[in-house]
């Protein structure tokens, strides 16, 4: 559920990267808080929740150009993965327009992933979305470590067998992938906005 | 709520978080008023374009004002905009207040405030192999005690059986409600502090019977509530009021009594109902609320093995939802079945939702304490 803006003529939208903790969410929105910096409006937010930081910025991605002559602003946030960060997990994910899930590669965390994708599909439901409807691009991070990794090809029966949504290797520790995935689900946020809005170019 | 402000709600439905969102997209400058029944004192955020400059509640100024106003959850807000003339001591970003906020609020570093809790704590009573349920209540309003009296442990309150009206709110402490059967007292709740001794019809009837026995644990503190008070309130309440509070009595009544079989017995022996129509299904979306004309009403919890008959209701008694009373039964929580010659009137919630506002605190907090002693016995009735 985007937000219009009538007094600054924005619309603004809301992206969550979710994930296991530890699986670079938050480097992910360190890279793009960087590297895209002129399209950055306002203070990086970083909370330290236990486990993970929760990260929040505003952005205002160019090359999108207008919708209706208004300008999209897209709000990044991370999401603490605790059981116990209810009200946070509230806040952030109800409303939200898409979400980026980080899957980490290493052997290790297999479970870990598939735990957090389950858990998204129940915070969605619970929050009146479901995550077959919802925008969703997941990222395999970590490509770069020298440690045992899991193949793409099976992270991709493990976490996007039914889901079948665009998917990308990435190294946001490097800064890899981050930029695509980011694109990737900006565009399928849009579409789906335009579709919910009866909105045509 | 004075009518001018110029954005005001309930909490329930949007909470600081999402009015600080909203206040902030709409860049707007003024007070930001939170009122709840829980809250320590009054409540401010002052914002300026948007973005949270000051704040003050209860004793505390600024930021840390401002978390603890994330506490309350319940109530109402009012936003007037205006100039604001206050030295700015918030330097924080808007979205980092908010995200700082709901995670103090997560990690129990502020404290919801709320009426009442029912809590189930590791070291609390047990009953026949079970835990008893905690219920403590909101802060005591002072102006209503006209007395304060202290219990050693083991002492009794009030005793089954015998007659009395004095109402007592717990000061510090807590006591068991017990109830006696042939087998030896079971008791049914506890009750910790700003919880209430003593049920409603001690303002309905002249002489009312105690229905259970009162058990200090521990040394106990208890507060006399100014009974003259209170039925001075009771009686400018509304008839189609006090009909209602009248009912609730009687379900808290019938609840426990089943609280009581159950804890004896282990089980329910409930007969299938004859001749029962079914009113409502349990987990329906029924949002009004009705008076029994004519016949007879079942409320029946379904778990998944049994049908637990919670209470059965008659010519007078209301059903259905009520916006103030959280019993934890019908719509929600229980189905409803009634006889062939049932005559139902709907009651319209809103005056009564009025006449509740309009009581004393203490008036309500008594209510609430009421009905969430019926949702906690009617818990433990279901085991």
């Amino acid at each position: 559920m985007a937000v219009f803006n009538a007094k600054k003529r924005e619309i603004e939208c809301k992206i969550v990267f979710y994930g296991p903790g530890r699986s670079g969410k938050t480097t992910n929105l360190e890279y793009i808080f960087k590297s895209y910096k002129k399209q950055v409006s306002g203070e990086m937010v970083s909370i330290n929740t236990e486990g993970d930081r929760t990260l929040f910025f505003d952005f205002l991605p160019m090359g999108l150009g207008k919708i209706k002559g208004c300008d999209v602003r897209v709000q990044l946030y991370t999401v603490p993965g605790q059981v116990k960060y209810s009200s946070t997990r509230k806040l952030v994910l109800r409303g939200v327009d898409g979400i980026v899930f980080v899957a980490d590669s290493l052997k290790v965390r297999r479970e870990k992933n598939m735990l957090s994708l389950k858990d998204l599909h129940k915070n969605l439901k619970e929050y009146g979305t479901s995550i077959f409807k919802v925008p969703l691009v997941i990222q395999y991070n970590k490509r770069d470590l020298p440690v045992p990794l899991m193949s793409i090809e099976q992270m991709e029966l493990d976490l996007n067998r039914q889901l079948k949504v665009p998917s990308h290797p990435a190294s946001a520790i490097k800064g890899d992938g981050v930029g695509i995935t980011l694109k990737e689900c900006l565009k399928l946020t849009l579409i789906s906005l335009q579709k919910q809005l009866k909105w045509t170019q | 709520m004075s009518n001018s402000a110029d954005l005001s709600g309930s909490l329930g439905f949007l909470s600081l978080a999402e009015i600080l969102q909203l206040l902030g997209a709409n860049g707007s400058t003024g007070v930001l008023r939170l009122r709840s029944p829980y809250a320590k004192g009054p409540a401010f955020i002052y914002l300026q374009n948007g973005n949270p400059i000051n704040a003050s509640y209860s004793t505390k100024v600024g930021l840390d004002a401002a978390f603890a106003m994330f506490g309350l959850t319940k109530g109402d807000f009012e936003f007037v905009r205006q100039k604001v003339q206050i030295e700015q001591n918030i330097t924080k970003s808007r979205m980092e207040i908010i995200l700082d906020g709901l995670r103090n609020l997560d990690e129990g570093k502020v404290k919801k405030a709320g009426p009442i809790a029912i809590r189930k704590e590791s070291g609390s009573a047990i009953s026949n192999g079970r835990p008893v349920p905690l219920i403590k209540g909101p802060l005591i309003d002072y102006m209503y005690i006209v007395e304060e009296e202290t219990y050693q442990d083991g002492e009794k309150i009030v005793e089954s059986g015998r007659h009395g009206n004095w109402v007592w709110a717990i000061l510090e402490g807590a006591i068991d409600i017990v109830k006696d059967t042939p087998k030896g007292p079971v008791t049914i709740l506890r009750l910790g502090d700003g919880a209430f001794v003593g049920s409603l019809s001690s303002f309905l009837v002249q002489s009312n019977v105690r229905s259970a026995t009162a058990v200090a644990v521990g040394n106990v503190q208890l507060g006399v509530i100014d009974s003259q008070r209170m039925a001075r309130e009771f009686a400018i309440v509304t008839p189609g009021f006090k009909d209602i509070l009248t009912s609730l009595d009687k379900r808290l009544k019938q609840v426990t009594h089943r609280a009581m079989e159950y804890l004896k017995n282990g089980h329910h022996a409930d007969k299938p109902l004859r001749n029962a129509k079914p009113l409502m299904k349990q987990g329906a979306k029924e949002t009004r609320a009705f008076k029994i004309v004519n016949g007879e009403i079942s409320i029946v919890r379904e778990t998944a093995q049994h049908r637990i008959l919670l209470s059965t209701l008659s010519k007078g008694d209301f059903l259905g939802k009520v916006p103030f009373l959280d019993i934890g039964h019908e719509p929600y929580s229980a189905s409803v079945f009634a006889s062939e010659d049932i005559k139902l009137r709907t009651i319209d919630p809103e005056p009564l939702h009025r006449e509740f506002q309009q009581l004393s605190t203490t008036f309500r907090n008594f209510i609430e304490s009421v009905a969430t002693c019926v949702s906690a016995t009617t818990n433990v009735a279901c085991g």
